[in-house]
């Protein structure tokens, strides 16, 4: 049951729409902690959007997109601070991030796997080490206030749009030729440069723009919350970060909101006591990482070939690339 | 200046301990042993309890010590064993395994500061104008012991040398009849325990809590890289240069940006050597 | 992609629905029990502070409860609805708030620490905030209308520090060691270099640590090289006892001055085994503490927490004890326990309330606040070795930034 290209991409179209509109109505009508909840799947989701092109399409576990998730917030915040209006101080927080995500990408991407792990895990540190200390500018460890550019509505409206264009920008990028290069340099970044794919350029290109996601969340998240703190930007947030991208399915278009659920859903809601959601969270992922490589969603994908007759489909281990290759030419 | 020197070699014993335990698991098993800090919080927290039990401070610190021993090869055995095949996955599981061991501190111990008592708690060494407080003497003393029994046991026995071996070529190892799982273990073991040694030494200077390792672990981490990836002899040196360093750097430019100066380093050697980080240049233990 | 993609979007929004059944809350104000609520920081570097708090808001509510209070002739009980900030404003305390002011909709909220914080979201939802403990210098009340204090500030209580450390421990030169980026000790270390001007004493070195790091050596070794009379420890109870321990095992052996309000069991659970003679040599001034007081109502509420907690008593819980009394006097004035708005000008009207303990110094016209703050006495108190607990050495009162009405005790260790 193929439809065409154009049908098919109305359905996804019309899917996200829906999603938008019924994120809008949560964060409108769901108040105090859960609203909270609410809130901080959808930020997540909008910022894990683009951690899901680096880390999804392209396999390098960045720890550092929680310090992105912060350029946004504190640019926008301390240049609010500075009396420019909202608009201004947005844009330049966004782009003033992707600089940032530049120099991390031209500094990082010279390694590769763990190491590119371990030195994105270092800059996050040591952005937490600059938002705790530099008080005269970050309002130091305890936090500060932000100037509200936006009127509350129109937070709530740009979050929930934000939230299915995002999904959607990613999309649209997956299946670009940009999208077959970072899933080359997944599988197998020798090889993806010896047959003639620029890898340095593609991982670049997508660290800057996995950190634009980034920023943008943290502008949003910023003027919903009132308040930002170092605390909110830690190397263990990343770390979730990470984890909700492997727990919802790397590289597929819902991971983020997937990934988000679980992870919030986990530390925001289940009051087992202090740690113990923690300890779920790290037993879970490692036994997703251990057993289910392909995540939540790959998982149920996998489950869905096997019972559905029919259609030849591989198992849950299948390897992404060869379903990569044929969504692509499906 | 002589008195930053001191405190800088005090802060490189430290992470050399911590480092060349995470060198050695890196060397066997390629894996980045994040959970290493977890495993350090668990040992203060039961030379802590168990001194608070009643016992003396050389029983709790020998608990401690197998303690980390424990955790560590538990890590192993039930997580790192697992992914051997998957490099890949190794970063997201240890990341994982922090999470869960310093949360089973948090839940068994709380959040508040545990204060550790020694014996030399209020010995004071003095000589000409440098002063050195005992507990960062015994710290100094217990990483030059530990590190020369170490040494011992790499060059000396069988074991050691089978470790080595592993470290050099897993393949070549495994097919010399080398049991490669025992030698997972045993680095595991010897890890954990250099990471109890760094628990109970650092621990009295300043209090137990689920987070006082963060710092030191990522510090040690630049020592790894530093020191060449899987070098134990690479790690101590770095750790002296890394302690001086960021001793210096504390205190003429900032204390507040003292791990910072480890990332810069860190961030330097990426720049003007990045070649040697791959993974199969700098294999090696002892 | 397939049409399942819709199927799973569909699906995964799902997963969010049950999240919005259950967000309605409940309004006080319409039966008997009033409710209002308290942000504290009962875990974290802060729950020296927070745990106390609860335990004797736990008494005052009780205590109120007996009588009851009337507003427009109708009866009523309190109840407080208990939230924990983890010592991070920020991050889980704005949230707190959101909950109780928001969804809650409670008339009157009770908080500690990050009042900077709250600001934001006080603009967009009003509410009367009581701060329990905050003492800030810059005072809090100028960041927000709605913030009102149940205790003297900081300017009440660091110009005694230098008062006695200058005429009973003859003390001509003083360092400071500042936690760099916590509000309360960057605030402390302003007013002891004004007071330290103001009494002839000379600054002789101030450095500062980061908030959060381990290793104290530098910045003490800065402190002690000034070669100083005395050291003063700017900073909260969980940040300067270990700096405390470090700078004792550094071998320094002269007084030490801070106002951190720490307690015997504090002492005991921070330091550890040493504590006795870690403690030794040590002033404290802040609040009046309820142990020491000549007040009887106040003695007897230390007896009563002592022996309930088995805790000993810090000048923060007579204040956190006489917050049900504030709120209900202030309701009973306005005639509501709903409107925050007509409560909270109530607040600036009434006297001090029946059945409080802490001492209040009323201002003009027998009021409780002045321009928002309600405060007491402050107190000099120092560490008695044999007794192994704290003993008052001086009561005083400030005005204008000079120590008023001092009150020195001799022998207080016997």
């Amino acid at each position: 049951m193929r439809l065409p290209a154009a049908a098919r991409h109305a359905g996804t179209a019309a899917g996200l729409a829906a999603l938008s509109v019924l994120a809008y109505v949560l964060l409108k009508n769901v108040q105090g902690d859960r609203g909270q909840v609410v809130l901080l799947i959808v930020v997540w989701t909008i910022a894990l959007t683009g951690l899901n092109l680096i880390q999804g399409l392209g396999g390098y576990p960045s720890l550092a997109h929680v310090s992105f998730f912060a350029g946004g917030a504190y640019l926008s915040a301390y240049l609010l601070g500075k009396g420019l209006p909202m608009a201004v101080c947005a844009a330049l927080a966004v782009g003033g991030t992707m600089l940032a995500g530049l120099v991390v990408a031209l500094v990082f991407s010279r390694t590769r796997g763990q190491y590119f792990a371990i030195g994105t895990m270092f800059f996050t540190a040591v952005v937490n080490l600059v938002l705790t200390n530099a008080a005269g500018v970050t309002g130091g460890p305890n936090g500060r206030p932000v100037d509200l550019g936006f009127s509350l509505d129109a937070t709530l409206v740009l979050l929930a749009a934000s939230l299915g264009l995002s999904l959607g920008a990613f999309h649209v990028l997956a299946r670009t030729r940009f999208g077959d290069r970072l899933r080359a340099v997944r599988e197998d970044e020798d090889l993806a440069q010896h047959v003639g794919v620029p890898t340095a350029r593609v991982k670049l290109v997508a660290m800057v723009a996995s950190s634009a996601f980034g920023a943008w969340a943290g502008v949003l998240f910023a003027q919903y919350n009132g308040v930002i703190a170092p605390s909110q930007f830690t190397f263990v947030q990343s770390f979730l970060m990470l984890v909700a991208i492997g727990l919802g399915g790397s590289g597929r278009l819902l991971a983020p909101l997937v990934g988000s659920a679980i992870v919030i859903g986990f530390t925001q809601l289940i009051k087992l006591g202090p740690g113990i959601s923690q300890i779920a969270l790290g037993v879970l992922f490692i036994l997703v990482t251990l057993l289910v490589p392909n995540g939540v969603l790959g998982g149920i994908t996998g489950l869905w070939r096997r019972v559905r007759p029919g259609r030849a489909g591989g198992p849950a281990a299948e390897p992404p690339r060869v379903r990569a290759k044929e969504e692509v030419a499906s | 200046m002589i008195q930053v020197l001191v405190n800088g070699v005090f802060l490189g014993c430290l992470f050399a301990v911590v480092a060349v335990g995470l060198t050695l698991v890196y060397g066997v098993m390629e894996v980045p042993n994040f959970a290493h800090a977890g495993v350090i919080v668990l040992a203060a927290y039961t030379t802590w309890s168990v001194e608070h039990a009643g016992a003396p401070f050389v029983v709790a610190a020998l608990a401690g010590i197998a303690c980390g021993g424990a955790v560590s090869v538990l890590t192993e055995v039930l997580a790192y064993r697992w992914i051997i095949t998957k490099p890949a996955a190794a970063p997201a599981v240890a990341l994982g395994l922090l999470l869960i061991l310093q949360n089973v501190a948090l839940r068994l111990y709380g959040g508040e500061g545990r204060s550790l008592d020694t014996p030399y708690d209020t010995v004071l060494l003095k000589a000409g104008g440098v002063s050195l407080p005992g507990v960062k003497a015994a710290l100094i003393v217990l990483a030059v012991l530990s590190l020369g029994a170490l040494h011992l046991l790499l060059s000396r026995t069988s074991l050691g040398r089978a470790m080595r071996a592993v470290a050099q070529d897993r393949d070549a190892a495994a097919m010399l009849g080398i049991p490669m799982r025992r030698q997972y273990a045993l680095a595991f073991l010897i890890a954990g325990m250099l990471g109890g040694v760094a628990a109970v030494a650092y621990a009295p200077t300043f209090q137990v809590s689920p987070y006082m390792a963060d710092d030191v672990l990522l510090s040690a981490f630049v020592v790894v890289v530093l020191g060449g990836l899987g070098s134990v002899w690479g790690a101590v040196a770095g750790g002296l240069v890394l302690g001086v360093v960021e001793g210096l750097g504390a205190a003429y430019v900032s204390s507040a940006y003292q791990s910072a100066f480890g990332f810069l380093m860190l961030v330097l050697i990426l720049v003007l050597r990045p070649g040697g980080l791959r993974t199969t240049d700098a294999r090696r233990v002892a | 992609m397939r049409p399942r993609t819709l199927v799973t979007a569909l699906s995964a929004s799902a997963l969010l629905v049950p999240l919005a059944a259950c967000g309605s809350g409940s309004s006080g104000g319409d039966g008997s029990t009033v409710k209002v609520g308290a942000i504290l920081s009962m875990s974290g570097i802060y729950s020296t502070l927070g745990a106390p708090q609860k335990k004797a808001l736990q008494m005052g509510v009780e205590e109120l409860n007996k009588q009851g209070f009337t507003v427009a002739g109708k009866k009523h009980t309190l109840a407080i609805e208990y939230a924990d900030d983890k010592s991070d404003a920020a991050t889980t305390g704005v949230t707190q708030l959101r909950e109780l002011a928001q969804a809650q909709k409670l008339p009157v909220i009770a908080y500690g620490n990050g009042s900077d914080t709250y600001v934001p979201q006080l603009k967009r939802k009003p509410v009367a905030m009581l701060n329990l403990i905050d003492s800030v210098y810059p005072s809090i009340l100028r960041l927000s209308p709605h913030f009102w204090r149940v205790r003297g500030d900081s300017p009440t209580y660091v110009p005694g520090c230098l008062y006695y450390a200058k005429r009973q421990l003859g003390v001509k030169s003083i360092s400071v060691i500042t936690a760099k980026g916590e509000g309360y000790g960057e605030g402390l270390t302003q007013l002891v270099d004004q007071s330290a001007k103001a009494e002839g004493v000379r600054v002789a070195a101030s450095s500062q640590f980061p908030l959060g790091s381990t290793d104290y050596s530098n910045a003490i070794r800065a402190a002690v090289g000034a070669k100083p009379d005395a050291i003063y420890l700017s900073s909260v109870t969980a940040v300067i006892l270990p700096v405390l321990k470090q700078l004792r095992q550094s071998g320094y052996t002269g007084p030490v001055i801070h106002s951190a309000g720490v307690n015997p069991n504090q002492a005991k659970d921070i330091l550890g085994a040493q504590f006795n003679t870690i403690m030794k040599d040590n002033y404290d001034c802040a609040g009046t503490l309820p142990t020491t007081s000549d007040n009887p109502t106040a003695k007897a509420f230390a007896a009563a927490y002592q022996a309930r907690y088995n805790e000993y008593p810090q000048d923060l819980t007579m204040w956190a004890h006489d917050f049900p009394f504030i709120v209900a006097a202030a309701m009973a004035k306005a005639g509501t326990t709903a409107d925050s708005a007509k409560i909270e000008k109530a607040l600036g009207e009434i006297t001090v309330p029946q059945g409080t303990v802490s001492g209040w110094l009323p201002g003009d016209g027998q009021r409780l606040f002045t321009e928002r703050m309600a405060r007491t006495a402050s107190e000099v108190t120092t560490w008695c070795s044999t007794g192994q607990t704290l003993a008052s050495v001086m009561t005083f009162d400030v005005k204008n930034g000079a120590v008023v009405d001092p009150v020195l005790k001799k022998d207080v260790c016997k």
